[in-house]
This record gives structure tokens, sequence and C-alpha cells, in this order.
């Protein structure tokens, strides 16, 4: 290991660099030079190693200087690699490499579209205030039909149009249970919304599946009325379709609000002109809605009297369908890679 | 529901325009779902819904429109002249009306026709109920099914001669019973049936369906005319069960009007006077037990501003009177804003405040309703749900593609892995709509493994698939299933391994700043294949599996990973702090030890953080060589050691001091010698 690295050893080893650099004739003979002077072993690569063998007050100054020389050797290796580069490298390489071959792409994969739709729709209640809450896929009565105002003999607690497991639990066959599990544990004012999976023993066909997605609201406050409602879903269809909609809706019934609406768009596919998506209706149904039931706040134990709220539930996929034009809902559920691909971000 | 534009032209003066009524019912909650001509008539398909039977009729429908258009209506006639009786013998001496069961029955009107002549309807009536898709039968058929059409009031017309004993008896099937209805079918009853029988045998399925023995015929004279009102469950439970349903239980199971049941036999008895020139009998053989129908009409109050704080709209008194009057409410104002609403016979679905509202808000229109100024309210991230954004971006930044299987499992190959998971019994549906598809799934990979057998039948031969979802675990003494969100991902094809695949997990708890989470060889069957399976565990708990797992009729292998999200979410602490680097350089020596080939890995590194060298900065694994330079028995692991100071540059000759401090420790502890 060289240890003569004084002020003029080191002036001396720029020259000579600076010299060689500036004469080499071809790349492989600058790569030789740099190897010398810069390399693992090269000439000043030794002494920026051996300054920590050197007592304390010279190391600083030996190492500041040592580090400058070492900037201007790069800049004058640059400088010489330029030169040696326009003159021959570009000239050698321009017929043997093929800037038109077809990229490497980084693996990629990809998010389920309904889970797409479903965040698309989670951030865009978000923005309107709602936030997200959960409740479990297996339910109990209570908070599956009894706390939302379904009567024993209503059709949609027949045990044939329910996943029973026992007398008392099944898979929430709707998500407006988390409705109830929300305003259990909570007081007004409250701004949810819960997306999730429902089930329904439903004969699978291209629209129907017995496992789907739907997201819930509900909001509940002093002064809230069917105005509120209407537009809370004005605001998010146009924020979800980044343009104006034509929202309608029409009167429905449903146990668990009163008045009940169905909630229908112009269908955003063909401006109301009819295609296939809407059956050529120009109408699209993409959820119910309506005003909190005064019976289901009594069941929560919440005054009706004083407050007032809307609920509505969107089909999540029956949204992400028309949103990509997938004609049948099996085939978000079978899982080929070939059908997922198409949707990657 | 059908409807026949020409047959609702009947009750108003001018003739309506389809489209209008269409698009007015369909925005007031009956939605026209198609419409279709016939002849010069439009025939309208509305869906009606389950709490409004009085939309089962086209009086109903017409009383609608007359509100929604201000339209006056005109009722229909049901006059007819009578006779007092024949031979001498009143209604009363003629029929014997016997209710056995009135709980579940009542209202029963019978009225008595004679010289009625059975025959070919008249074309006009035969044109109405075959452009709603009904069969005509004869005139006396389709008159009552004219009516029925009309009121949404089922009648059954008898033969009165066939009935033995002139009796008509409302009475309980008996045990074992049997019944043949017109459509030739015969139905087994049972006790909870109620039936309508003559002197000698049941005559018809009370509400549901008529018998072949006393059916009008063209040899009927005399027909006895049923009409009743019946409770709707019991109907419902009867129609059922049998699996028979008719136009009239679709109505008696909604709940008929009770007020229609009398108008219905007098509008029937009037058109069987002009079209088969019967004779009418005075009177009617009745039974009613008042207390059991709602006879006088319930009064609702209505509180005006109710209305307006519900509908965040202002509607004017006089327009609230106008819809609630048109639509047969009688209205009473008094002082402070409340309205005494008495509810018609046939409006059985209002009952409170609420339902009124919803009665004027439908008619009014929705669409009068505008928009508001929304209040703005901040929502605050929720940290789990964040992290899960995080675990799919990093999945699918690695190649993943998201998947969404089903909640169900059957007993299948992969049965073992949910085992591993939860080893008590999984739940089980009661009626699952696949037997494969039974229970409640406690893993995720059985379904994920499915879907790579699928895509592999499909010519798809490298497959990166996860899916984020719930299991359902069964925990002693918890009724309910422990509900958990599980990630679990599968890799098969071109540059798949087991480190790959546990690769996403370790950068999965790196993103998460998860700590603390150890890797071992998988501890009891886990159903992944024996040897080359880890189980990872976070203080004491198994919180997640890796390995490569046999899938049936795939060649190659599949690896896979499962982790209980929920848990790396709960000890997930993605608050990032600047921890302070050295800008010094590193020093860096590989080290080639030769060790016991059963020398795991972990115990190798833990051993060489245990040693606490001066300055190391990382370990990293390199490589390892098993062959004959080793000798049986041994592997060579070459891993790399970085070693940096905070403080000063480091020389290699000091670090190469602490390297052979290492080298004696590890030659003790495991034997491992240091290749050159």
């Amino acid at each position: 290991m060289s240890s003569g690295t004084g002020a003029p050893e080191l002036d001396r080893l720029e020259r000579e660099a600076l010299e060689e650099f500036s004469s080499a004739e071809d790349a492989s003979r600058l790569e030789q030079i740099r190897l010398g002077f810069l390399g693992k072993k090269g000439t000043l690569t030794e002494v920026l190693r051996g300054l920590g063998k050197l007592p304390p007050e010279e190391r600083a100054e030996v190492g500041s200087r040592a580090n400058k020389v070492k900037v201007r050797l790069e800049e004058a290796l640059e400088a010489a690699r330029s030169r040696l580069g326009s003159e021959s490298e570009s000239r050698s390489s321009r017929d043997a490499f093929d800037v038109t071959l077809p990229g490497i792409l980084p693996e990629q994969g990809s998010r389920h579209p309904i889970y797409q739709v479903a965040e698309r729709m989670i951030h865009t209640f978000h923005n309107l205030g709602f936030q997200v809450a959960d409740g479990p896929e297996v339910e109990d009565e209570w908070h599956n039909f009894i706390g939302l105002n379904i009567p024993p003999d209503h059709i949609a607690r027949d045990p044939s149009q329910n996943f029973y497991l026992v007398d008392d639990l099944l898979l929430r066959s709707q998500t407006s249970t988390v409705q109830i599990r929300v305003m259990e544990q909570n007081s007004p004012p409250l701004r949810i919304i819960a997306p999730g999976k429902v089930y329904r023993p439903d004969t699978v066909d291209a629209s129907h599946s017995f496992m789907f997605h739907q997201l819930e609201g509900l909001m509940v406050d002093e002064g809230v009325s069917f105005g509120e409602l209407k537009t809370t879903l004005l605001l998010f269809f146009r924020q979800m379709f980044s343009r104006e909609v034509e929202m309608r809706l029409r009167p429905s019934f449903f146990p668990f609000t009163e008045p009940s609406a169905e909630v229908d768009l112009s269908c955003p596919f063909c401006a109301r002109k009819g295609c296939k998506v809407c059956s050529q209706s120009g109408w699209f149904e993409v959820g119910g809605c309506g005003m909190v039931d005064p019976n289901v706040f009594e069941a929560v134990g919440i005054d009706p009297e004083k407050y007032t709220g809307f609920a509505f539930g969107l089909g999540i996929d029956r949204l992400t369908m028309a949103s990509h034009d997938i004609p049948d809902i099996r085939y978000l559920f079978e899982n080929d890679v070939r059908f997922l691909e198409q949707f990657s971000y | 529901m059908k409807v026949s534009v020409n047959w609702l032209n009947d009750y108003f003066a001018e003739p309506l325009d389809p489209e209008e009524v269409a698009d007015r019912l369909t925005m007031a909650g009956l939605a026209c779902e198609g419409s279709e001509k016939h002849g010069k008539d439009t025939i309208l398909e509305l869906e009606t819904a389950t709490n409004r039977p009085d939309h089962l009729g086209h009086l109903g429908i017409a009383l609608e429109i007359s509100c929604l258009l201000g339209l006056e209506m005109e009722k229909p006639q049901f006059d007819f002249p009578t006779v007092s009786g024949v031979d001498g013998k009143s209604v009363s001496d003629l029929v014997t009306l016997e209710v056995v069961d009135g709980g579940r029955c009542p209202r029963y009107v019978a009225r008595l026709a004679v010289d009625v002549e059975v025959g070919p309807a008249p074309s006009w009536l035969r044109d109405r109920l075959e452009a709603l898709g009904l069969r005509s039968v004869n005139n006396v058929v389709d008159i009552s099914n004219y009516v029925l059409l009309e009121y949404g009031q089922p009648l059954h017309a008898f033969d009165f001669d066939r009935l033995s004993g002139g009796t008509i008896q409302v009475r309980r099937a008996t045990q074992g019973e049997s019944f043949t209805a017109i459509n030739d079918k015969t139905y087994e009853l049972d006790l909870e049936d109620l039936m309508i029988a003559d002197a000698s045998e049941s005559v018809a399925i009370a509400g549901i369906m008529g018998g072949v023995k006393s059916e009008v015929s063209g040899s009927t004279s005399r027909v006895l005319l049923e009409s009743a009102w019946f409770e709707p469950v019991p109907v419902r439970t009867t129609s059922r069960r049998l699996q028979l349903v008719s136009d009239s239980s679709y109505r008696f199971e909604r709940r008929v009007d009770p007020e229609n049941v009398d108008a219905a036999s007098r509008r029937f008895m009037h058109l069987l006077h002009g079209i088969c020139s019967a004779t009418i009998l005075e009177g009617s053989c009745e039974l009613l037990e008042a207390g059991l129908l709602t006879s006088t009409p319930a009064v609702v109050d209505l509180r005006h501003s109710r209305l307006q704080q519900v509908l965040g709209l202002v509607i004017g008194e006089e327009e609230v009177d106008r819809i609630l009057t048109r639509l047969g409410f009688e209205v009473a104002r008094s002082k402070g804003g409340v309205i005494s609403c008495k509810i018609p016979s046939f409006r059985a679905d209002v009952t409170r405040e609420i339902d009124l509202i919803e009665e004027i808000a439908r008619i009014h229109g929705f669409d009068k309703i505008e928009e508001r100024e929304l209040t703005v309210q901040s929502v605050s991230e929720d940290p789990r749900r964040r992290g899960i954004e995080t675990t799919k971006t990093l999945l699918v930044a690695a190649g993943y593609h998201e998947g969404l299987t089903f909640s169900f499992s059957g007993q299948s190959v992969h049965e073992q892995i949910e085992r591993w998971w939860n080893p008590a019994d999984a739940f089980e549906i009661r009626n699952p709509m696949r037997s494969n598809e039974k229970f409640l799934r406690r893993s995720l990979l059985p379904n994920l493994l499915a879907s790579v057998r699928g895509n592999r039948q499909h010519g798809v031969e490298r497959i990166r698939l996860f899916e984020i979802a719930r299991v359902f675990h069964r925990r002693l003494g918890v009724e309910r299933p422990v509900e958990r969100d599980h990630l679990a991902w599968i890799a098969t094809g071109d540059g798949g391994g087991f480190r790959q695949a546990r690769g996403v997990a370790d950068a999965l708890f790196d993103h998460l700043s998860v700590e603390g989470v150890t890797g071992s060889p998988v501890a009891g069957d886990s159903g992944l294949v024996a040897g080359s399976s880890m189980q990872l565990d976070l203080e004491g708990e198994a919180i997640g599996i890796v390995g490569s797992v046999n899938v049936d009729g795939i060649a190659g292998e599949t690896w896979c990973g499962e982790l209980n999200l929920d848990r790396v979410l709960e000890v997930s602490n993605t608050a990032r702090q600047y921890r302070e680097f050295s800008r010094l350089p590193a020093v860096n020596r590989d080290l080639n030890f030769v060790v016991e080939d059963g020398l795991l890995w972990r115990d190798l590194q833990a051993e060489v953080e245990a040693v606490d060298l001066e300055d190391l900065e990382l370990i990293e694994f390199v490589d390892v060589y098993r062959g004959k330079q080793v000798g049986a028995g041994r592997k060579s692991v070459t891993f790399s050691l970085s070693f940096r100071s905070a403080e000063r540059t480091l020389t290699g000759d000091e670090v190469d001091e602490r390297v052979l401090t290492l080298v004696g420790k590890l030659g003790v502890k495991f034997g491992a010698e240091l290749r050159a």
C-alpha cells in the first residue's frame, strides 16, 4: 500500500492522469488508464483508502484535496469518453443495436374490476363525507330482517330465499344490516357507507349470482330530508362518471325506507338513446333508496321525531358490468387470467 | 299486472294517451315495464307493489290515473233487475251457507241467478280477456274473470244444480283429503287448508281454485256466485305448499278490499243479466264477521310540518288535500296544521303518518324535490382499509391478478388446508346451491387453487392470483363464526418458487412495518407439500403458511401462501419516521461456510446476530451449495456482511478482525468451516 501521499504527490498524480486521459486513442485503452487511477486498486483509490492511517491533523487536508482530484479526474474521464464515443463507438454499434425491439415490460398484475369500481365509489363518497363501516357477513335475523322492519311473513324472509346456517343465523341478504349495526352503536349525526358481499340463493344466469356486492349508504341527522338524499346521489353520480348524468327516482316499496324509490340513471353509455346495456330504455337501474322508516329508528333507539335520515343501496356488480360492458356476471367470478388482465391498473 | 288502455278509457270522458299514462304511472311507482299494441288497444305491463293489491284491477289503476292527471272518473254500473224468488223460494230458502271457519273467511256473499243462457262470450268481452292473456271459456266464466280484472276481487261461479243440498260450507280440509281442481290436477290437502264444500264433498280450494264437479258448463242454468274475503296468509301457505298459484290466490294473498266483496258480486250480476239474459234473485246469502275486518276506517293524522321535514319541500295545503281526496282518503283539517285522514278500506297499507307523506310525495312527484346544499364533513381514513390498499398495490405490482371466488367450500382434496387454519368443523349451509359448496370456507386457498385448475384447462400456463376475503372459523363457546379477512396468493408457471412465494409475505411485512414474524417448518399437516412448506408465527400464534401444493391434474409446481391479514394489519404501524443513516462507505465481506445440511438459515442468521459484531449493518443470504466438494450431509452457505460506522470510515483490516471473531464463534456453535 503506497503511503507517500503529500500534496506534491497528488498534484503529480493529477497531471499524469489528465494527460493520459486526453491522449487515449480508443475506449479500451481509456478503460485501462481509468483502472490505473480510479479502479479498485488504482493509485488515487489507494490514496483515499490510506487516509484512515494518517494522523488526524493531516487526514482532513489530504482527504479534501484527494477528493477534489478525484472529481477532476472523473470529469476528464467523461470528456475523454464522449470524445471517443462520438468518433467510434456509436458508429460501430449503430448497425448492431436494434432500437425498434419491443420493450421488456415490468411484471404487471391487476385489481379485480368489481373492487376497482367499489374503490371508486368509496372514494367518491369519502369526498361527500361518508365514512366506511363494516359488518359481519353472517348475520342474525334481528340485523337482517327485524330491525329493518321486515315482517315475519314477508317473502324476503322465506328460508328458501336465504342461506341459513341455523335458525337465527344466515348469510346477510343485503348490506342494510350494517345500517342497524351502526345506528345501534352510534348516535347521529351519521354518514356512512358499507360496501360488501351479500348472498341470495338465486338461480345463476347472465345477470344473477348467489353472491354479489352492494354498497349501502346512510345519513342521519336533524333536518335530513329527501332533498339531501337526492342531492347526495346526484353529486355521487356526477363525480363517479365525471359528467352530468340525469337521475330519476321512481317511487317504490321497501320495508326499511319510506318514501322509497328505485334509482335510475340516464344510461351513461348511450346518453338515453337506447343501447343493449339499458335494454333500449335509456334508463339504467342502479339501486334503491328512501327515507329511513320511523320503525327502523325506533328499533335502534333513535328518536324519529328529532332525527330524519336516508338510506340507499347500490349494486356494485351491476355498475361494474355496465362500466366495462361485461355481458355476463359469471365472468366476474371465473378468475380467468385472460379476463382479469384486461383490467390491469 | 297487464292493463288495457281501452278498458281504462271506459272510466273517463276522453281517451287517454297511452304514452302519457305509462310515463306518469311509472313515475308514481307503477313501473311500466313494456307496452304492446293489440289491435287498436294498447296493453301496458305494470309492475305493482306487493302492498298495493288495489292495483290488481283496472278500477284501482283508473283511480291512480284520475289523481295523477286530474280527471273525473265514472264508476261502472252494477244495478240489475231482480225477482223475489223462484217457485216461491227466496235465495235464503234455496241456499244454505255455513261458515265453519269464520276466522279464515270473515265475509262471504252468495248470489243466485236462474235461466242463465250459457254460451260463447260476446266478442268485446272475449277480446278484452284475450288481450290481457286470458283464455275465453264461456260467457259466465268470462264475466267472473272480467270482474276480477276490473275490481281485483276474485269470484267463483258454481253450477248450483251440482252443489248437493244447495249447500255452501266453508271449512278446513279433512285428514288425507284429495281434490281434483279444474286444471285436472289432484292435490293432497291437510288440516290447514280451507275448502269450499257442498253437503257431501269439497267443491273448491278456498280462494285458489274450483273443482271439476261444480264448474259452469253448457248444461248449466242456475249459477251460484261466490264473492268472499279470505285471510291472506293461509291462502299463501296453501298456495305455496300445493305449488298452485292462480289469479285468485295471487290477489287473496295480498289482501283484497273487503268493501269490494259485495260490489263485485253486484257487478257480475249486472253483466250476467245483460249478457246471459239471466234472471237474478233478490238479495244474497251472506255472512259478515265484522270484528275480523276493519269495518270502520281508521283515521291517521298528518302534520303539515312533518311533511316538509321529511321531503324538504313545501307543498301547499290545497295540493295536499287534492291528492289525498283523489286517492280516496277523507280529509278533515283542524287547527295547528294537522290533517285527519280517514283511510279507505282498500288502503290497508296506510296506517301511519309516514305512509300519507309517501302518498303525497309520490303523486306530487319526486322530480319536484329540489337539490339542497350538503354540509361539508371530513372523513378520517381507516388505517385498516389503507393497509388493505397497500397490500393490493404490492401484490399487483408483483404481477399478481386479484381474483374473486365464492365464500363457500366443499369437501375437497384441499380440506386439510382448511383444517390447519381451523380444526373445528366448518359452518354448514342448510340449502346450498351446489353440493360442493355446502360449507363456509375456513381458508381461501382451495377455491383459488380451483381457479388455477380452471385457468390451466383454458390453456393458461403462467398464473399469478391473489384474493382478499373473509374466512369463517368456529371457536369454542361462540355461536357465530369468527370472521377474519385473509390474504392468499398462488403462483404457477415460469418464475415461481418457494422463495418468491415467501417473498410476497416478507415484502408485505416490510411495507406494513410488521415486525417479529418468524418463519419455521410447518407444524402438523397443513395440506401443503411436507418439507417445502413453512408457517409464519407472530407472538406465538400461527398467522400464515407458505409452500408448495399439489393441484389435481396440474404438472409442475404450484406455490402459494395465505395470511391472516386482519392480524397482520392489527400490528401494522405505517407511521414512518426518518432515521439518520451513515454517509460513510461500507465495507463488505462475502463469507462461505460449510455446515451440517440440517442447519436452518434462520438459526445461522440468529447466531450471527447474537455475536453482535460492531458496526454490522446487514446480513444477506447469497447462496447455498451441495455437492461433491462439500461432502455428503453438508452444505456450503454463502452470505454477505456489510459493516458501516456512523462516525468514521472503517478499514478493511479492522473489519477482517471482527469477521475472524465470527468465524470462531460459528465454528464452535455449528462446526462451521470457512471455505477459502
